[in-house]
């Protein structure tokens, strides 16, 4: 059994890649039938893997654990390992062998049979250096009180580097919504491909609402990666948010966008079927203001007073 | 700055105006191209501790308006639909929520505070684009501008009954030329950008008079009377900080009814901030449990 048995750490690396495992991941754990055999009860897991991506296995036991999976690292190489009724932390220990993680569950659920128990967090800080004590506002993200937690975004969302992205995307998942939308609206500002993948992990959350924000958010930026995520989640089991995302997609002044509304032609809901028409109308309108705000001249103030 | 004090100088010719709609009606970029009229402002109360983006834009048949800020980011969009989209828009005029600039005392814990550094962190000063649709599919733009210059509060804001004949009496308001934004007033320096009006800045300066029923203790007559509201706006180079209020107004009113009064000052770009002063009464000698 290749593997590295180590202690988990926790902490917040700076520098490290973001890759969002969840449900707008890559699907790791289908491709070309790689799914590792695993079971999860009560916190005790049954795995059996040979020669499998280390993602795959990761992305399939967090599912069976019914955990929301964020990465910040590439789980890279592969795994070969056999668990019996393993505690979830030991073998989390082992399979991600120098990388750091953090496992939050939630402490209670609206509706437990489709929301995720909590979420599991994983961090680059294995062999290139311990996982160090976070500075700045990356420090203040986590332990500041709401006015530090909001500078904090506010120079984070200034910078917009990748590191600032990590920082923000953790910052998704503040138990306060009010730093959740400032994080959420500071992400969207910066507008990057990692920040949209920030935006677009939040489809991995339970509340349906938050995934409508999300996907509001995405039509801020006109960017053809935000159509992307957008059209990943036209697939989103609730026709609420499914409806959200049309709307968003209608407010994306692209033509990819409107391929996109067209495909929710076939849409199991027949409120969201209904709608497609009204969005392609609000796409083609967002396309023709946006280029004719592209031509307008804004008078010079006081003149057209 | 200077450049939109060009607009309606006759203002400053009118010894006073009365009015009894909203003070946003009658400042605005107007025309705003192929709008009627447009605004964004930023609007304080001095003596609570709130601040918040309000906006207004007025076109022609519209189904559909966006607003975009100078980083070209969308901030408001909205759109008609059923009834409303073949009867179509005109005017639409919408404030933001009014957080808590300053630390209240009084507030819950959990209040949220956005301070003025906060403010003008998240909104962008500059040239805010509206963007129309009208239902044929024709094309409205317009633009106005959003500045970080803030009027001073109005300071030293009195009130006071004088008996004009008997068993009639005319109130009188007065304020000076204020030096800071009140409890909004940041504890350290201004942040960048943010510039305190001055004088020549104030374009008008608007009095409002409402009775003030607890909605809760008294809501029958908070429903009857607190809506009646008196307006009167002024020159922002009037010689005297001071208005009189009728005896045709407040006669209307029943002894011990409760008054508050508010004074703005409102810049050329539209930003106002208030001050506000209550526990006043339409009783010469003060409402009786006063006291």
């Amino acid at each position: 059994m290749k593997t590295t048995t180590r202690r988990p750490r926790f902490g917040f690396p700076l520098g490290a890649g973001l890759l969002i495992l969840g449900s707008l991941a890559l699907p790791f754990a289908s491709q070309a039938g790689a799914d590792p055999l695993v079971r999860v009860d009560d916190g005790l897991v049954t795995l059996r893997a040979d020669e499998l991506p280390r993602a795959a296995v990761v992305t399939s036991l967090a599912r069976a654990a019914n955990l929301r999976l964020v990465s910040h690292t590439e789980l890279g190489g592969t795994l070969t390992a056999t668990f019996s009724a393993a505690p979830l932390g030991q073998v989390l220990s082992i399979i991600l062998e120098d990388d750091s993680y953090q496992l939050l569950y939630r402490s209670s659920t609206s509706s437990p049979d489709r929301e995720a128990a909590g979420t599991l967090w994983i961090f680059a800080t294995g062999r290139d250096g311990a996982a160090r004590r976070p500075v700045g506002p990356e420090s203040q993200l986590l332990h500041g009180d709401l006015a530090a937690k909001k500078a904090a975004i506010r120079t984070l969302r200034d910078s917009g580097d990748a590191a600032a992205v990590h920082a923000l995307s953790l910052a998704l998942a503040d138990p306060d919504g009010r730093i959740r939308d400032t994080a959420l609206d500071a992400l969207a500002r910066i507008g990057s491909d990692a920040a949209l993948a920030a935006i677009a992990s939040l489809a991995g959350v339970d509340d349906y609402w938050t995934r409508v924000q999300a996907a509001d958010a995405l039509s801020r930026t006109d960017s053809r990666s935000a159509v992307g995520h957008l059209a990943i989640a036209l697939d989103d089991p609730d026709p609420r948010v499914r409806m959200a995302v049309l709307e968003a997609l209608a407010d994306i002044p692209r033509a990819d966008s409107i391929a996109v509304i067209r495909r929710a032609r076939l849409d199991p809901d027949p409120e969201v079927r209904s709608f497609v028409g009204e969005a392609l109308d609000d796409a083609h309108a967002a396309i023709a203001l946006a280029a004719g705000r592209e031509t307008f001249s804004p008078a010079v103030p006081g003149e057209s007073r | 700055m200077k450049i939109q004090k060009l607009l309606p100088q006759a203002l400053k010719g009118l010894a006073a105006l009365a009015l009894t709609s909203a003070w946003l009606t009658a400042a605005a970029t107007e025309p705003c191209g192929d709008f009627g009229e447009c605004k964004v402002l930023i609007e304080i109360n001095s003596t609570d501790g709130d601040i918040g983006f309000h906006f207004l834009g007025d076109g022609d048949e519209l189904v559909k308006m966006e607003i975009t800020d100078p980083d070209g980011q969308k901030v408001f969009t909205d759109k008609a639909k059923g009834p409303l989209r073949e009867q179509t828009m005109t005017e639409t005029f919408l404030e933001s929520a009014e957080p808590l600039c300053w630390n209240d005392p009084e507030a819950d814990e959990d209040e949220d505070i956005v301070t003025l550094e906060d403010f003008v962190d998240l909104w962008t000063p500059g040239l805010y684009v509206f963007s129309g649709l009208g239902a044929e599919g024709e094309m409205a733009f317009g633009s106005t501008m959003l500045t970080f210059v803030l009027p001073p509060a109005p300071a030293e804001v009195e009130f006071e009954l004088e008996e004009e004949d008997e068993g009639e009496y005319e109130g009188e308001i007065s304020w000076s030329f204020g030096d800071d934004l009140g409890n909004c007033t940041p504890a350290g320096a201004y942040p960048d950008g943010v510039e305190l009006a001055g004088p020549g800045d104030i374009k008008l300066w608007e009095v409002v008079v409402e009775p003030d029923y607890d909605d809760e203790e008294e809501p029958g007559l908070a429903a009857m009377y607190n809506s009646l509201t008196h307006v009167v706006r002024i020159p922002g180079g009037a010689a005297e900080f001071e208005v009189e209020i009728p005896d045709d107004y407040l006669g209307n009113f029943p002894a011990n009814t409760p008054l508050k009064v508010e004074v703005g000052a409102i810049t050329w770009d539209d930003n106002a901030t208030f001050t506000e002063i209550g526990d006043l009464c339409v009783t010469p000698d003060g409402c009786e449990d006063d006291d």
